[in-house]
């Protein structure tokens, strides 16, 4: 008996364990840290600049528009400088970053679950299920996403949650694939025979044994994903059919900045760079989760 | 003997058949046998012939390219291969529970050691609360001999050795004190030293919870050491059945007289090493009249061999053969095995 017992050293136990190692994986790359601020920087804005008292995204002031940044005007020092109704960009700039995010979390979120969902129950219980769903995605590929999204945006109407189901719904193929093509391996291996002889039915494996083994993949592929979403916001809101006004996005803000890029480039430039600042760190610091980026959620003792 | 009381677990004729591009295939082919209370069947047999897709076909387990083609199962008289999905489901893990070969791969990596045994009395008991299966579950850890279970029940697989995780693997199967365990080759994938561990472990939980046990392996030595009964399987067909001592001693068909000589032995060199002619029957295209006729030395050209199938034909009160000269036997045996010794000598 004392030959097996052996003690490996337990993982770290802390509470914080995983935010030390993550920290430490993001110390070690220049592009991590790159990732890191530019992330913090734009959830700062977000966060913060809605807090400061003054800084309302929706007064406008006509006396003060179309301001450069770091303009004074009548003893106030307009950061990031006003829109043509003289709003300041700094708290439209942030308003709009909390609306993409929470409308980029969420559809991630739904096309997550749907996609998990239709995936692992295609891949385990193959068959006509599997043609269906498969069938579906297929079919869903086949017409490029702006276009559908254009076409029930001006359907359904632009409003926020509908942006947000849209967006979620028609993102779930990544995750279905993979999820199949995960659960096509796992439904194979000996832990879920040896679960199925001690009476798990269909339902208990998929949620019990390929639940757990796709999740940390599909919280890789969401934060992939995340920035591709926020862009497509961005897109529709850009077009009309996405945030509508006055609530502020960065797509609009864009949209409404271009035809002054002459007098004030600022106006578009300024949530141009969010998007940009936003995207880019989600995706560099995405990487991390990866194998590569040896902050491997896949396996549980470094992901938990 | 058991053989007065009805038997647990009780199989008549099973047929499973694999079916390929051109057509089905018998892999098991009408196999019978019973297994009584508190009683070790053993089933030996080489790789191939049938061992492990006959329990699998027992539990209701066939899937994808193999079907259960005729054939009957009892399980305390109530018929499994008759039941629903559903009530053949509630059967396995709590009336029947299998322990696979190797405990590296039947268990879920990303899942804690605890919350898989939990997993085991969550789905035969779902009345249980959570703190009773949690304490159970640390009763079983410490049954099976994992020290320090409460630390334990929290580890991934990963942190457990091959010996403790089949350990786990044994306390998942007695969750629900079954009436009959089944065992495939449970010692195979462990180091040596801790094979006899793991196996006195196994007979020691199943002595505690008066439960049958189905072994299945092709280590003869662990056979003669732990079983009471013995079945040797070639081809998808039963060879030979009986009680463990007579096989070893009088074996009444010369496929098991086979198995035994090709032992290694304590009294003679390794060089002399028995084997059996021939290769396993490709099951596509099977023999005709018995299925290890072609490989087998008593048959002399005997007609009957290749134009009759032998059944299993009693050679003693509890022991039966299928071989049609199985009389024969006793005077061949010692023959056959000093010819081939004799012939290994003159070799280079």
């Amino acid at each position: 008996m004392s030959i097996a017992t052996a003690d490996k050293t337990a993982p770290a136990t802390h509470r914080f364990a995983w935010l030390r190692s993550g920290l430490h994986i993001i110390g070690q790359s220049y592009s991590m840290m790159f990732a890191a601020a530019l992330l913090a920087a734009v959830l700062l804005l977000i966060v913060l600049v809605p807090l400061l008292p003054g800084y309302d995204p929706y007064t406008q002031n006509l006396a003060v528009s179309l301001a450069a940044p770091f303009e004074n005007i009548d003893g106030r020092t307009y950061i990031l400088g006003t829109d043509t109704l003289g709003r300041d960009l700094l708290s439209r700039a942030a308003l709009a970053g909390r609306v993409s995010l929470l409308i980029g979390l969420s559809a991630v979120i739904i096309s997550l679950v749907v996609g998990v969902f239709l995936g692992l129950v295609a891949g385990f219980f193959r068959g006509f299920v599997e043609s269906v769903v498969m069938g579906l995605a297929d079919l869903q590929l086949s017409i490029p996403r702006v276009l559908l999204l254009i076409a029930v945006a001006a359907i359904v109407g632009p409003s926020v949650v509908n942006l947000t189901v849209l967006l979620g719904l028609t993102s779930w193929v990544v995750y279905g694939r993979v999820a199949r093509a995960m659960a096509l391996s796992l439904r194979e291996r000996e832990f879920v025979l040896s679960a199925v002889t001690q009476g798990a039915s269909a339902t208990w494996n998929i949620r019990k044994h390929l639940l757990p083994n796709v999740l940390p993949q599909m919280l890789i592929v969401g934060s992939f994903e995340l920035g591709q979403i926020i862009v497509f916001e961005a897109s529709l809101s850009y077009l009309g059919l996405g945030i509508q006004p006055p609530l502020p996005s960065w797509g609009m803000m864009i949209s409404e900045g271009q035809q002054y890029l002459e007098i004030d480039p600022w106006i578009a430039l300024l949530p141009g760079i969010a998007i940009f600042m936003l995207v880019t760190g989600v995706q560099i610091l995405s990487q991390a989760f990866t194998s590569e980026g040896q902050f491997d959620l896949a396996s549980p003792q470094k992901g938990t | 003997m058991t053989e007065t009381t009805a038997p647990i677990l009780s199989v008549r004729n099973l047929v499973v058949e694999a079916v390929n591009a051109s057509g089905p295939v018998r892999i098991v082919d009408g196999v019978s046998f019973d297994v009584h209370a508190g009683e070790v069947f053993g089933i030996v047999g080489e790789s191939g012939s049938g061992k492990s897709i006959t329990m699998l076909a027992v539990m209701g387990l066939l899937s994808g390219r193999t079907r259960l083609a005729g054939g009957e199962v009892k399980l305390r008289g109530k018929s499994l291969t008759d039941m629903s999905r559903e009530e053949l489901r509630r059967v396995r893990g709590r009336n029947v529970s299998m322990i696979f070969q190797d405990p590296m791969t039947s268990l879920n990596p990303v899942l804690r050691i605890g919350n898989q045994i939990a997993e085991i009395l969550e789905i035969h008991q779902p009345e249980l609360s959570r703190a009773a299966v949690r304490d159970r579950v640390i009763e079983l850890l410490s049954l099976v001999g994992v020290p320090s279970p409460e630390r334990r029940y929290r580890q991934y697989p990963h942190e457990f050795s091959g010996g403790m995780r089949q350990r786990a693997m044994i306390a998942m199967a007695i969750a629900n004190n079954p009436d009959i365990l089944i065992a495939d080759e449970p010692t195979t994938a462990l180091d040596v030293t801790i094979q006899a561990q793991v196996m006195e472990l196994l007979l020691e939980v199943r002595t505690r919870n008066r439960a049958a046990m189905i072994l299945i392996t092709h280590d003869l030595g662990l056979v003669a050491e732990t079983v009471d009964r013995v079945a040797v399987m070639y081809g998808g067909r039963l060879m030979e059945e009986g009680p463990v001592e007579e096989i070893f001693s009088r074996p009444a068909h010369p496929y098991t007289v086979g198995l035994m000589a090709s032992r290694p032995r304590l009294d003679a060199a390794p060089a002399f090493l028995y084997s059996i002619p021939g290769q396993p029957p490709s099951l596509a295209n099977r023999p005709s009249g018995c299925v290890f006729n072609p490989r087998c030395a008593l048959q002399n050209g005997r007609e009957i061999c290749t134009t009759k199938l032998p059944l299993l034909d009693s050679v003693s009160t509890a022991h039966s053969a299928a071989c049609h000269f199985s009389r024969e036997i006793d005077g061949w045996i010692g023959e056959v095995v000093t010819a081939d010794r004799n012939s290994m000598r003159e070799a280079p």
